[in-house]
């Protein structure tokens, strides 16, 4: 348990729970707001890549000679630019990543690993020169038989991609290197005697493509290096603090010598905790002693970004008659791309973490393909192994005759239950969720001629992580909040909310900015559905400690001990004595140099003690049998929030990550032809859903607290998106009365599975 | 006495052994004392590092973490999100 003695879960709230404005509302409804791409600086170069045409292949020789010499070109850098580090795990914004693979994604050095991996980057005057100077660049390289799928890949003859990768994670330890890089498995039990007392066992194979996350902004930066070796870096991204410390890793700088500002930041998702154009701006930069720009086309986004993992899943689950679970198995493998680190951990331990098992087994393998790096994608891993799991249940509730959700209260995971990764989860909200949907209007709705509903469920952990902030009482009576997770979902509004709360001022007196890094201590980035619970324990702290201080000074006004002082409603008030005495916030704050000087508080800390979301989803589907197409015709999310600071936010989240994941389960995949190029490299041949192809997504938080945080906050963004994969392909599978094992579920696929089984 | 439970590739990889007693009262002597009881596990921890779990609530990187005399501890790989 956290050091919060006093929480809220008991008060009544007045501001935590309602639907303020954002702070951030205005600039960014206007334009005003600063993007990635929006600043500028005097003498500024523009940056461009030169990325492999290739997807395997070792660079012989590398000659920028002739780009050098083309007028306006100011600087080149290459892999000679950059240290070669040797294999070193360090964590990576999401994810435990090798620094060796690092230096070789942000900049090829032995080999080019997939289409689109950087060879060379140049700074030049204009975006035609350096366009030019690119094309004349001179690279020679042996093409090399390369591999995009998980199944050839960990074939005995599969090209290799990594000469020196030896599996992890099974013995006895392999002598001979291959394209798996990693084996995990969890879980308890004996699973084959559960199997053997089971009176029904459903085992099904199901594929998932590699998706993006799609974010409307495309990566971009501005570097500037002054002579004196200092750097500033504006960029788009969700962990400035992450950024900081890869860059000056990359680059040999020490932290204090490079300053991180994050821009506004146009969704992320996932995609944005990992450094591709940053490093190369600092290099260019450096070695040209200009600012440079350097921005990803759409194109680079999806050849050159970290989309997620395509899969192959099997499951196998064996129940009683009564449709209790009394085994579950699995085996996950995904893609890593062209370096390892797949979630595949997290995808295997939360398979079944939404049930109460007796006997589970998960078990995952990591591979490499010729496919650009994966990156984190809301909820890494977890709605592909769940995806799996979700749609066995749901066919074994149809052999059953049993109804979806009743089947899924049965096995139900609870507090105490034993995740299948080991420890006992605390108080979550999978009962709650479920007797929310049975209960809402659309679960009993009737539905039309081909249409199907869908359900599944699906758990993430949420997590906490290193976190500051602080909080300024200014002069006049208006309150600072300098915060350092990046804001990509609302949570400076969030922020301020829970500082009102806590000192009884109105919201609108605050102001929440999010800080660089070098305003405040390291700040862990924002993904994992940490900000709110974790930023949000600083600020309530640092608060606590500021409305101490202004007791304080209250008291040494009146002259009478501080414990003879309390704090209502933005005032102090004087307990004892027969009149009735109070000093507002601003009275206060005016006196706060006579009586001591500026007030200010911070906070930092390695929260912990995140609470696990769970959710349930329904989706209507009808499915257009002379085409293939399926259309959502209504949909439900459901989460456990903990308790929603912002209630129109976590809807938001919970509306954000069913769109996501009704994408990936319909249309959104990576079409690689045989020379290992990607053919759908824009939105108009990479099909994310548009307004016109989701109805309103309708929304029901449950509110099971959190007992770790003052107000009871779980994180919402990550669980949203891993029911949807399982749901609408359980609702296809009942309008259609045929079981679909494969994402997406886009016409043509649809259509040859109704005419041919 | 407070025990650690590995359960899946870590009991594997301590040949089977799902449970050992230990003494350490945080998460740093733990890393100690594992060297010693189980030491095939002390360089996984180190390369690619763990979360632990004490007696239900997951700490990531909190190396003075405290260990109850009657804790239930497990390793569990670090978790991020997206």
């Amino acid at each position: 348990m956290n050091d919060m003695t006093q929480n809220n879960l008991e008060r009544a709230l007045k501001i935590v729970g309602t639907r303020p404005p954002r702070p951030d509302g205005v600039d960014k409804v206007t334009g005003r707001a600063l993007f990635g791409s929006d600043k500028s600086l005097p003498n500024m170069l523009v940056g461009r890549v030169l990325r492999s045409p290739y997807a395997h292949a070792k660079i012989i020789s590398i000659d920028t000679s002739k780009a050098e010499v083309l007028n306006g070109v100011k600087s080149i850098v290459t892999c000679a630019d950059f240290e070669d580090f040797p294999s070193e795990f360090v964590p990576n914004g999401e994810m435990i990543v090798n620094l060796k693979d690092i230096t070789r994604n942000i900049m090829a050095r032995e080999k080019v690993l997939y289409v689109g991996h950087t060879v060379a980057a140049v700074a030049a005057t204009s975006e035609d020169i350096a366009e030019k100077a690119l094309g004349l660049i001179d690279i020679k390289y042996e093409v090399l038989p390369h591999v995009l799928e998980v199944e050839d890949a960990e074939k005995p003859d599969a090209p290799v991609l990594h000469e020196d990768m030896m599996t992890i994670g099974i013995e006895p330890s392999p002598k001979k290197a291959s394209n798996v890089a990693k084996r995990v498995e969890f879980g308890f039990g004996d699973v084959e005697k559960g199997f053997a007392e089971a009176d029904l066992i459903v085992e099904r194979e199901f594929t998932t493509q590699q998706v993006h996350q799609g974010y409307i902004e495309p990566h971009a930066c501005l570097a500037s290096v002054s002579e004196d070796g200092q750097a500033d870096l504006w960029c788009t991204t969700q962990g400035a603090f992450v950024v900081r410390n890869f860059c000056s890793k990359l680059l040999g700088l020490s932290a204090a010598q490079i300053k991180v500002t994050a821009s506004e930041i146009g969704g992320g998702f996932g995609g944005k905790t990992v450094v591709y154009l940053e490093p190369l701006a600092l290099a260019l930069s450096r070695k040209s002693g200009r600012p440079v720009k350097m921005e990803m086309s759409r194109a680079e986004v999806f050849t050159s970004s970290g989309p997620t993992s395509g899969a192959k899943v099997w499951v196998k689950i064996g129940v009683k008659n009564d449709g209790r679970i009394i085994a579950g198995d699995c085996v996950l493998k995904y893609q890593a791309g062209a370096f390892q680190g797949a979630p595949v951990g997290p995808g295997a331990m939360c398979a079944f973490a939404p049930y109460d098992m007796v006997n589970v087994r998960a078990v995952g393998y990591d591979i490499v393909v010729n496919r650009p790096k994966v990156s984190a994608y809301r909820a890494p891993g977890g709605p592909i192994s769940e995806y799996g799991v979700e749609s066995v249940l749901d066919e074994i509730a149809l052999k059953l005759e049993m109804d979806p959700i009743e089947i899924r209260l049965k096995n139900a995971a609870k507090e105490g239950t034993i995740a299948p990764y080991g420890p006992k989860l605390g108080p979550i909200g999978m009962i709650e969720t479920l007797e929310a949907a049975k209960a809402h209007p659309h679960y009993s709705a009737p539905l039309g001629p081909n249409q199907g509903r869908g359900i599944a469920s699906g758990f993430w952990f949420n997590i906490g992580g290193e976190t500051s902030s602080s909080i300024t009482i200014n002069e006049d009576g208006t309150v600072g909040l300098t915060l350092g997770t990046t804001d990509i979902g609302g949570s400076r509004a969030s922020m301020a909310m829970m500082a009102s709360e806590e000192l009884g001022v109105p919201m609108d007196l605050i102001k929440p900015v999010i800080g660089d890094t070098n305003s405040l201590g390291f700040n862990f980035l924002t993904g994992g559905s940490r900000a709110t619970f974790s930023t949000g324990m600083t600020v309530v702290r640092s608060t606590r400690e500021a409305i101490e201080e202004l007791k304080k000074r209250a008291a040494l006004l009146w002259e009478v001990d501080l414990n003879q002082v309390e704090w209502v409603d933005g005032h102090a008030r004087l307990i004892a004595g027969d009149e009735p005495k109070t000093m507002s916030l601003a009275q206060i704050a005016k006196q706060a140099g006579k009586t001591g000087g500026p007030i200010m508080a911070n906070c930092s800390m390695n929260v912990t003690g995140a609470g696990p979301s769970l959710g349930t989803h329904i989706v209507d589907v009808e499915v257009d049998t002379e085409t293939g197409k399926v259309s959502i015709v209504r949909y439900t999310a459901i989460q456990d929030a903990g308790k929603a600071i912002h209630p129109a936010y976590v809807e938001g989240q919970m509306q954000g990550g069913a769109v996501q994941g009704i994408g990936w389960a319909l249309n959104e995949e990576y079409i690689y032809n045989d020379k290992g190029e990607l053919e759908n490299t824009g939105f108009l041949d990479y099909r994310i859903p548009v307004c016109s192809d989701v109805p309103m997504i309708d929304t029901v938080i449950v509110e099971v607290p959190n007992p770790n945080h003052p107000y009871g906050v779980r994180g919402v963004g990550e669980t949203p998106i891993i029911p949807p994969l399982a749901a609408i392909s359980n609702a296809v599978s009942r309008a259609t009365n045929i079981r679909f094992n494969e994402l997406p579920l886009s016409p043509p696929k649809v259509l040859a599975k109704l005419m041919h089984g | 006495m407070a025990q650690l439970i590995l359960t899946g590739s870590l009991k594997s990889l301590a040949n089977g052994v799902a449970e050992f007693n230990i003494q350490a009262r945080n998460v740093h002597q733990l890393v100690v004392e594992l060297k010693q009881i189980c030491p095939v596990l002390a360089p996984l921890i180190e390369s690619e590092g763990f979360a632990v779990a004490i007696d239900g609530e997951i700490y990531q990187d909190i190396l003075f973490a405290p260990i109850g005399e009657n804790s239930e501890v497990h390793l569990i790989p670090p978790i991020g999100g997206g």
